[in-house]
């Protein structure tokens, strides 16, 4: 993980990227929805580009336009220079494509699904490639099971092969982890980090803040369609000014101003029993909390601090949680 | 050519490996060959024992029309010995005669089995509708047993050589409708057909290796259901087998293309199902498969003649057991291409990628 850190500080300094996508005001309307709103994106060489948002924010849309799977309504995609929306056939033989939701054909091996998308893109289907591609997402010991007897995280690394069977040099994976358990996401994201360390650029969308700061060297945060933030994890979180979140559960009924009028607090709030302070300075505002609690005999409950992450920048942006 | 190829490689594998189309491929229409070859061969094979046939020229003449009747199985013996073989169940029915009240005349009288009650029925009514007829002829003319008319209306044509067409027809059509919608409707609930459109491989060679593996299995289907019948039916087999198989091909063309319009109007995997048995149901019983239509009630007619499998069964038999050749099928052909364009078309219009969301 150091080295990943690492370059991601590294690549966050350097502005001039070479942009292996551009999307310009690209739009997409479902009769009176508008899913995609006019956004526009660049994708710089060899980065994990992470798309950020809550359900329905448009990025599935998004994605499966530049894949060529949708059309857009208006806008310009350039995949590697090529226009996407004119060219598609052109486009789909560069990128590599994970969907939302793929189960496979039932009856086919592990192996026999990887030998067969690779001749649907008139690759190389020999076994030595295969043994290779099965290797890269850990799943040697699965080459001969039907892909309905997977369990959830080994189908997601098996999508992840097939997406890789014309060795691609832009790899999509929309949502790769969403049901997944915690053990099986981090297996993913070393898979996912390893192919950016062989060189690929990679696209994702996501709805866990957490999957966005750790595996994405820049992020776009989007929603309702728009595109509402687009840096590194860092300087979006640096953005916000706020170092953490004070948390505590509290008796019911208590007066938010005085949270609020304490120092450092950018702003306070109780839903039900939960008090959360946002604070761009923890030691000043916490110091302050502690002594308001001996003054008014408040009982502080499993008082916790969090350091700022992309959860807060969203809220911040929408006013709503992520997680909603 | 490496992608189609391995497309339909693919296919291959798994219809293979998917048992339960394999048994409504294969062993459905063996068990109804099976089924009802021995459950109707016996009756069509009805065994007379003739006891005193040599009474007069009018029991000699009528024993001899019995022989030549390739349904009957003609035995002749004593009186005794017919009755114990029909007690022993080696008969349907024993006719014994014995001179009638005048010199030309015979009194026949006819002794069944009344233990084997379906068998002795057939033969009965067999035997019975034949001395009817003599009878009938001896009121007309002066002389009692000039029978020379043809006595019994039962066809050289056996029922398992009827049949046997019908169900390749009918086996051809259930792959073709439930088989092909049933499968691309669960592609696209599965997501499959979008996972394939987002590689470059293209959607018509998508379609066209399901069409190369389904065509290969109707062929399979067909060697198999009528090698079963040579070997246990000794299947009547009088036209060219090259043809019988060019129209295994274009008849399952035909219910393939319907089958696309199936799963283009499926929702899901479920209405695919029912939709396509609501078309195949009806088919099964009044497209001749099991039964003749021709003598079906007029009103039944037109019904029957809207039947895409009416016209496929009709010319599977012609070509197999009524020793015809494709041409004398042109319009039973032209139907089926008929179809096989329409569906085509229409299905190519309808064509989804994705279920509906809405």
């Amino acid at each position: 993980m150091t080295s990943t850190q690492a370059q991601r500080g590294a690549t966050s300094d350097t502005t001039a990227i070479r942009a292996v996508i551009q999307v310009v005001q690209l739009h997409k309307r479902y009769g009176d929805f508008t899913a995609v709103d006019h956004i526009d994106l660049e994708v710089g060489d060899d980065e994990i580009f992470g798309i950020l948002g809550p359900n329905g924010a448009g990025k599935t849309t998004t994605l499966e336009m530049i894949e060529g799977l949708r059309e857009p309504d208006g806008g310009m995609i350039e995949v590697n220079g090529i226009d996407a929306i004119r060219e598609p056939n052109r486009v789909k033989h560069l990128i590599g494509v994970q969907l939302q939701t793929t189960s496979l054909f039932d009856h086919l091996t592990v192996r026999e699904l990887i030998a067969l998308f690779a001749a649907l893109y008139d690759a190389d289907t020999s076994s030595e490639r295969i043994d290779q591609l099965l290797a890269l997402v850990s799943l040697e010991e699965k080459s001969d099971a039907r892909a309905n007897q997977l369990s959830g995280g080994q189908q997601q690394r098996l999508s992840i092969a097939l997406a890789l069977v014309n060795d691609p040099e832009i790899v999509f994976l929309d949502e790769p982890t969403t049901g997944l358990d915690p053990q099986a996401r981090r297996n993913l994201w070393d898979v996912i980090s390893g192919l950016r360390a062989a060189g690929k650029t990679i696209v994702l969308t996501t709805h866990y803040m957490e999957e966005a700061e750790v595996l994405c060297d820049r992020v776009a945060i989007m929603d309702t369609g728009r595109i509402i933030a687009c840096d590194t994890p860092l300087r979006l979180i640096q953005s916000l000014e706020q170092e953490a979140t004070i948390r505590a559960r509290v008796a019911r009924g208590l007066d938010l101003d005085q949270f609020r009028e304490l120092p450092g607090v950018i702003d306070a709030e109780i839903a039900e029993d939960q008090l959360s302070i946002r604070t761009h300075d923890v030691q000043t505002s916490l110091t302050a909390l502690l002594a308001l609690a001996t003054e008014i005999d408040l009982r502080l409950d499993n008082l916790a601090t969090t350091n700022a992450n992309l959860e807060d920048v969203f809220l911040n942006l929408t006013g709503r949680s992520l997680r909603e | 050519m490496k992608p189609l190829l391995h497309m339909i490689l693919a296919n291959y594998r798994m219809t293979v490996r998917n048992r339960m189309a394999l048994f409504w491929n294969l062993a459905f229409p063996m068990i109804f060959i099976v089924l009802f070859g021995f459950l109707f061969s016996t009756d069509f094979e009805v065994d007379i024992g003739i006891a005193g046939a040599d009474t007069n020229a009018t029991s000699e003449e009528i024993a001899g029309q019995l022989e030549t009747i390739s349904a009957f199985d003609v035995a002749t013996g004593t009186a005794d010995g017919e009755l114990q073989a029909l007690e022993d169940g080696n008969r349907s029915v024993v006719i014994v005669f014995e001179p009638g009240e005048q010199p030309e005349q015979v009194a026949a009288q006819v002794y069944y089995d009344e233990s084997n009650p379906q068998q002795s029925q057939i033969a009965l009514s067999a035997v019975q509708q034949f001395l009817d007829q003599i009878n009938l002829d001896a009121l007309d003319g002066p002389r009692t047993v000039t029978v020379t008319t043809a006595p019994v209306s039962t066809n050289d044509l056996r029922y398992i050589d009827f049949l046997v067409p019908g169900i390749l027809a009918m086996s051809i059509m259930n792959s073709g409708l439930i088989g092909l919608a049933s499968a691309f409707v669960t592609y696209r609930e599965k997501g499959i057909l979008r996972r394939i459109k987002a590689t470059p491989f293209p959607l018509s060679q998508f379609i066209v290796a399901r069409i190369a593996s389904q065509l290969t299995i109707a062929l399979a289907q067909a060697v198999v259901l009528i090698g079963l019948a040579k070997l246990l039916f000794d299947l009547r087999i009088d036209g060219n087998l090259i043809n019988v198989f060019i129209m295994v091909i274009i008849g399952s063309t035909a219910f393939l293309s319907l089958g696309f319009v199936i799963s283009s109007f499926a929702k899901n995997q479920e209405a695919a199902d029912a939709l396509a048995n609501a078309f195949a149901f009806p088919m099964l019983f009044l497209a001749g498969v099991f039964f003749p239509v021709d003598s079906a009630p007029a009103w039944l007619q037109p019904i029957t003649r809207a039947m895409p499998l009416r016209y496929l069964a009709d010319a599977m038999r012609d070509l197999m057991v009524r020793g015809a050749t494709l041409p004398d099928e042109w319009f039973n052909i032209l139907i089926m291409v008929v179809t096989a364009t329409v569906g085509l078309l229409l299905s190519l219009r309808l064509f989804k990628w994705e279920a509906s969301t809405a």
